[in-house]
């Protein structure tokens, strides 16, 4: 690097090669933050401004469109309802994947292959292929139009792809430890209690958030299995109610749809480890 | 000291436990084990079974059966609900938009994400955070929030993206939902927005974890930032790329929330142009009342779906295998 400075060429060449990622980069990610930008700045726009000239700033940032979205387009309940399916699935899912992994990891009983070879086959199976007896299944069980159908449905759909990482997350722990404890007399659900559990813990975090993370996006559940627009999610509220709530306030759909981000930027912030190790398992159900 | 101590004691736990087993019946130890694994593993499985299994189970049954879902008028069919789904309208469309949409999801975001996960992480790019952020910030929205968002992008009146063509100097102004031609691409660049971000942010990471060694050994050796990523970059991401594209092409077969947003209420519209099989489901088992029909294309999907996957298990192991040797 330093004897090229001595000649004027190589140097300019090797400035303009620097420069060539930096341009790059900056082009693709301009393509890709367009969208995002727009939509923001739409969101704080006002309703004349985007019918006139989309691309223009407002006069001001109107943040009036945020509570507007929040009290007249019933974001408000959308976001409530999906935060009592997103915050239930998320905590039943977390409980039940540790005793499944668990159990499927340290507990030796007949029939553990049975229970692996189930979850796999239900983790291949896209949810669409058995949506409608699954509404019907809903509907017989007299859960029909509520949250509780949706909360069992997301619980059990996404449930068998944490389990496995449990699984592999408590293979991974060292025997020698539950041992000593059972030397010392502990029983096996005092082992799992005292002992394994907290050492799981990271694992189970990952699966808590991508749990919520699932519920709060997905779409489908809620809206195959509630009718009732006072009991839809965030998701469904803002795609299916669009022919109507929305017809003229375009700008108050910008708002509802960057406060159903506010989740995932927290996630982010605090988070973000976690959350990457996360993403590759919650897209493994399909 | 205290851990020796330990491991003598775990030692001798370990022989009293083998006698035990030799004599015949099952050590407390064991049965107590076996318990506690019943009771864990009952109600995960319960639920799983009650809500997945059972209902998949049911599907196939049904696809060999003429019924509406409700009434108790049910005829046994054999495969004919199978030949009248696939002549049914829109079942030609939704077959071949869900192949370009599958093969379209497994290559494009993948690569792109690759290559932005390579400028920003291998290079001396300054602000990595503030890339990092931009290149996911997509991911932020959900697929269906996504595909809202992307109405209003698409609008023919208001819309940025014929307001930048103007802008551009573009005449064209094309109606991009409207469009027999365009729709189903319009339908799948959204998908291709969203994903992207998905393979960025994974790639990435992964290729935080790379041995700094390798990358250091290729500088010294003069290799220009191309052959980085050919020669390190790409061959130590080999298996993780060819998981992401599996689960991109399986993503890409169900691609339900984006034609959602996009076409409601007139799903899979202009005329069947972004059906695809998700959509023909929900139109005929749950907005109509064909549940053998929905049924039957539910396995043709799962066919669809297993095939995929099990063609990309063979890949991976074919790869790790390479590998190995």
């Amino acid at each position: 690097m330093m004897h090229d400075s001595a000649v004027a060429r190589p140097r300019s060449r090797a400035v303009l090669a620097g420069a060539i990622p930096y341009v790059v980069t900056i082009a693709i990610a301009a393509i890709f933050a367009l969208p995002t930008l727009w939509a923001v700045m739409a969101s704080l726009s006002t309703n004349q401004q985007i019918t006139i000239d989309s691309l223009g700033l407002p006069n001001r940032p109107h943040f009036e469109n945020y509570s507007r979205a929040w009290r007249d387009a019933e974001i408000g309940t959308f976001v409530f309802n999906s935060l009592r399916i997103a915050v239930t699935s998320a905590v039943l899912i977390a409980i039940l994947a540790t005793l499944l992994g668990y159990a499927l990891a340290r507990l030796a009983f007949p029939g553990k292959q049975l229970v692996v070879i189930a979850l796999l086959s239900a983790i291949i199976m896209p949810v669409f292929s058995y949506i409608v007896p699954l509404a019907r299944l809903m509907r017989d069980l007299n859960l029909g139009n509520t949250l509780t159908a949706v909360i069992l449905a997301t619980t059990a759909t996404f449930l068998p792809v944490p389990s496995l990482l449990m699984r592999s997350f408590f293979q991974q722990l060292p025997e020698e430890v539950a041992d000593a404890a059972r030397v010392e007399g502990a029983s096996e659900w005092q082992v799992f209690l005292h002992i394994m559990a907290p050492l799981g813990r990271p694992g189970i975090l990952t699966s808590l958030i991508f749990a919520f993370v699932w519920a709060w996006n997905d779409v489908l559940l809620p809206i195959v299995l509630v009718q009732d627009p006072n009991r839809f999610t965030i998701p469904a509220g803002i795609a299916a109610l669009r022919p109507a709530a929305f017809r003229q306030d375009y700008v108050s759909v910008f708002a509802a749809s960057m406060i159903s981000t506010v989740p995932m930027i927290l996630i982010w912030i605090f988070l973000q480890r976690r959350l990457i190790a996360g993403l590759t398992l919650g897209s493994v159900k399909g | 000291m205290a851990q020796s101590n330990v491991r003598q004691a775990v030692s001798r736990g370990n022989a009293t436990r083998r006698r035990a087993g030799r004599s015949g019946s099952l050590p407390w130890r064991e049965r107590q084990q076996r318990r506690l694994a019943y009771l864990m593993v009952a109600p995960a499985m319960a639920l799983i079974a009650l809500v997945v299994l059972y209902p998949a189970l049911q599907t196939i049954q049904t696809s060999f059966y003429k019924w509406d879902g409700f009434s108790d008028d049910k005829t046994f069919v054999g495969l004919n609900m199978y030949r009248l789904a696939q002549r049914s309208l829109g079942f030609d469309q939704a077959i071949a938009n869900s192949l370009k949409w599958g093969l379209a999801a497994m290559t494009i975001p993948p690569v792109i994400g690759l290559i932005a996960a390579a400028l920003v992480e291998d290079s001396r790019i300054r602000r990595k955070g503030l890339f990092r952020f931009a290149f996911f910030a997509p991911y932020f929205f959900s697929m269906t929030v996504a595909g809202a968002i992307f109405t209003r992008v698409y609008d023919p009146s208001y819309g940025m993206l014929n307001r930048l063509l103007d802008l551009l100097g573009f005449s064209a102004q094309p109606q991009w939902l409207g469009d027999q031609q365009l729709a189903l691409w319009a339908a799948i660049a959204v998908f291709i927005w969203h994903e992207t971000a998905f393979c960025f942010i994974v790639f990435a990471a992964a290729i935080q974890q790379i041995d700094r060694e390798l990358y250091d050994a290729a500088r010294i050796d003069g290799a220009s930032p191309v052959r980085v990523f050919r020669d390190v970059t790409v061959p130590s991401l080999t298996s993780l790329v060819t998981f992401v594209m599996g689960i991109m092409l399986i993503g890409g077969l169900t691609p339900f929330a984006i034609v959602f947003a996009l076409t409601t209420p007139s799903l899979g519209s202009p005329y069947y142009a972004t059906e695809v099989l998700p959509t023909l489901i929900f139109k005929k088992g749950m907005q109509g009342s064909n549940a053998g029909q929905a049924s039957a294309l539910g396995v043709i999907l799962l066919g669809m779906v297993v095939a995929s996957t099990l063609f990309f298990s063979l890949i991976r192991g074919w790869i790790a295998r390479r590998e190995q040797s």
